[in-house]
């Protein structure tokens, strides 16, 4: 006999969110923090309330106050790295979610990206920068602990570090950035839908030349097919516009459980999660500005960076489920062997704990898009349009940028519709 | 042990954890007190840095060969200090710190900065309207810098596990307005060992 938990039933942490989902769908990000401040949070679920906090204030244009939220995460983070006795023991007796949530390996790089963001839009490129160097040791951090790309790179963090040292006028810092955002989105290729984007590998040319790296500048101009290439902007006393699109919801972990019968008549339960898409009816947005358009490519595929993360922890989930499966059945039987009613009543208490840790950062977008128009120096209308299954779905404005030679100039737009 | 003893001692334990959780305790401190929580750059950097500076600076020879040669102390004018660190570091404190220690000093005369200066230009514009004729101060007799302070502040972090060192450079330049020269260096740097604990309660 198989016993499958109703969807609803555990997806404890994604149910709680739906009110701050629909404040999102209705384009209201205020009412959104609300329903988030009321909700409350355990205290250790706090980096999950602050990083969602940080993403709702953002969205709402509260940019200096996003960023002190998201900093705020980073401390709290920091502090609950340390491994915690009581909390491993209970969640190797009771369940994973008694662990204190400090993210996983992307989510913690998203931190910095969505940080970097809220200081490019005010200009701040020399704060964006610490940001920039800040992923830099997070993922040196991470590949000293996993071997696997997909936990240890983050290709859009190193492609966006690259446009701030490029920003900047670091040259070589930039080259190195973009050579290792190249790296990160052909190893990330192998696992879920993302390539290397287009403005990338114009990048890669033009920046192998302007640092004198002429082999490489031709390999990569064969490689991606590159005949003629657009100049650096700052060679041209030209500056660029930088509009990046968060779009949708990233997916949401539901979890699977397994119960099953024991030959001594006890249940053996074990709860792993699992993630699942949420809807979006958009398919792409498109920047018109200076009567041109231009398309925005995908740079970060959030959502299959997530379903790629999970499968290759999920060994490692599942372990931990198991032996905690196999110690709570042992406690169980041995109360049985004692007394007949005690057993069944442990058995019931190690069933009904047992659940998936189903937290995730759930106002995280399922994809980041980005468009670059190089532009002479001036003033600026700048319109998004939103593009659905079938055409524009809405047009939006994101206001008059200043363009200075040499500088980009960064706006960003959060989009969910369901 | 009896069974209700152990029970005792672990509720008591428990409350004691619960109470010592939950009340802030405040403690004052010197302002000169080294506490180092996080390994972040933090005040005490900061102090480090700006006495160590202004100390180097003072002692320098382009003081008194400024004074010799125009026959009044140099005006200096605080430029831009870039943080090209990890971490966002608040670069006021110490500019104002270098700053104040200067001015105190008697030897070198401030002129204030880019974003202040606007404001007192307003104020002045103000008074040619509505202050008395006597009061008025009149526009176009501001004192111009002779050098400029510039500045970055870099960091190298080199970590592996648990264990981070933290390498931390600041660099300070005086450059002459009138010609470009360099005129002082100063540097800075700060080294800490940061170990991070692997296990909490």
């Amino acid at each position: 006999m198989l016993a499958l938990c109703g969807a609803a039933g555990c997806a404890g942490h994604a149910r709680s969110f739906q009110k701050i989902e629909r404040c999102l769908a209705e384009q209201d990000p205020r009412c959104g923090l609300d329903a988030l401040e009321k909700r409350g949070t355990a205290g250790r679920d706090e980096v999950l309330f602050l990083l969602d906090r940080a993403m709702l204030l953002r969205a709402a244009g509260q940019l200096e106050e996003s960023t002190r939220s998201f900093e705020a995460a980073k401390v709290a983070i920091e502090q609950r790295s340390a491994l915690s006795v009581t909390e491993q023991t209970s969640s190797l007796v009771i369940n994973d979610t008694t662990r204190s949530y400090v993210g996983e390996p992307f989510e913690q790089v998203m931190i910095h990206v969505f940080e970097a963001l809220n200081y490019l839009e005010t200009g701040a490129v020399d704060a964006a920068r610490v940001e920039a160097l800040q992923v830099d040791v997070r993922l040196r951090e991470l590949a000293d602990r996993y071997d696997e790309p997909i936990l240890a790179e983050d290709p859009f963090s190193r492609y966006l570090a690259g446009l701030i040292y490029e920003d900047e006028g670091e040259w070589s810092d930039a080259m190195i950035s973009y050579r290792l955002a190249y790296e990160a989105y052909q190893a990330h290729a192998d696992r879920y839908p993302i390539s290397v984007p287009r403005p990338l590998q114009v990048d890669l040319v033009r920046m192998a030349a302007r640092v004198g790296l002429a082999d490489e500048a031709r390999r990569y101009r064969s490689e991606f097919g590159i005949e003629r290439c657009p100049p650096l902007p700052a060679d041209v006393g030209q500056g660029e516009l930088v509009v990046f699109v968060s779009n949708g919801l990233a997916p949401v972990k539901t979890a699977e459980s397994v119960t099953l019968p024991a030959p001594s008549g006890l249940l053996v339960r074990v709860a792993l999660p699992r993630y699942e898409d949420r809807p979006n009816a958009v398919r792409d947005a498109r920047v018109r500005v200076d009567g041109r358009e231009a398309d925005t490519v995908p740079v970060e595929n959030i959502a299959g960076l997530a379903k790629a993360t999970l499968e290759a922890r999920l060994p490692g989930i599942t372990t931990r489920a198991l032996a905690r499966a196999a110690a709570k059945y042992a406690a169980a039987r041995e109360a049985q062997k004692q007394n007949q009613l005690a057993g069944f009543l442990l058995n019931m208490a190690a069933v009904l704990s047992e659940q998936a840790d189903t937290r995730s950062w759930l106002t995280l977008p399922a994809e980041i898009r980005m468009a670059r128009i190089p532009l002479a120096a001036g003033e600026y209308r700048v319109r998004l349009d939103v593009l659905g299954e079938r055409g524009v779905v809405e047009r939006l404005d994101l206001g008059e940028v200043t363009i200075r030679p040499g500088k980009k100039v960064f706006r960003s737009r959060t989009v969910y519709r369901p | 042990m009896s069974r209700t003893l152990v029970a005792t001692l672990v509720l008591a334990t428990a409350t004691i954890l619960a109470v010592g959780g939950c009340s802030t305790k405040v403690t004052r401190m010197d302002v000169e007190e080294v506490k180092d929580l996080s390994g972040a750059w933090n005040d005490t950097d900061s102090r480090l840095v700006s006495e160590e500076m202004v100390a180097d600076m003072l002692e320098r020879p382009w003081v008194a060969r400024h004074t010799q040669a125009t026959g009044r102390p140099p005006a200096v004018i605080v430029g831009e200090i870039r943080n090209l660190s990890h971490e966002h570091i608040n670069v006021n404190t110490f500019v104002a710190d270098i700053e104040r220690a200067l001015i105190n000093s008697g030897r070198v005369e401030f002129v204030a900065s880019k974003y202040e200066r606007q404001e007192i230009r307003e104020e002045r514009k103000d008074q040619d309207l509505n202050a008395r004729e006597d009061t008025r101060k009149p526009m176009g007799q501001e004192l111009g810098a002779d050098y400029m302070l510039k500045g970055t502040i870099n960091t190298i972090i080199d970590a592996s596990g648990k264990t981070q060192v933290r390498y931390y450079q600041v660099d300070l330049t005086l450059i002459s307005l009138a010609d470009n020269r360099k005129v002082w260096l100063g540097q800075k740097k700060i080294k800490k060992l940061v170990e991070r604990s692997k296990l909490r309660f």
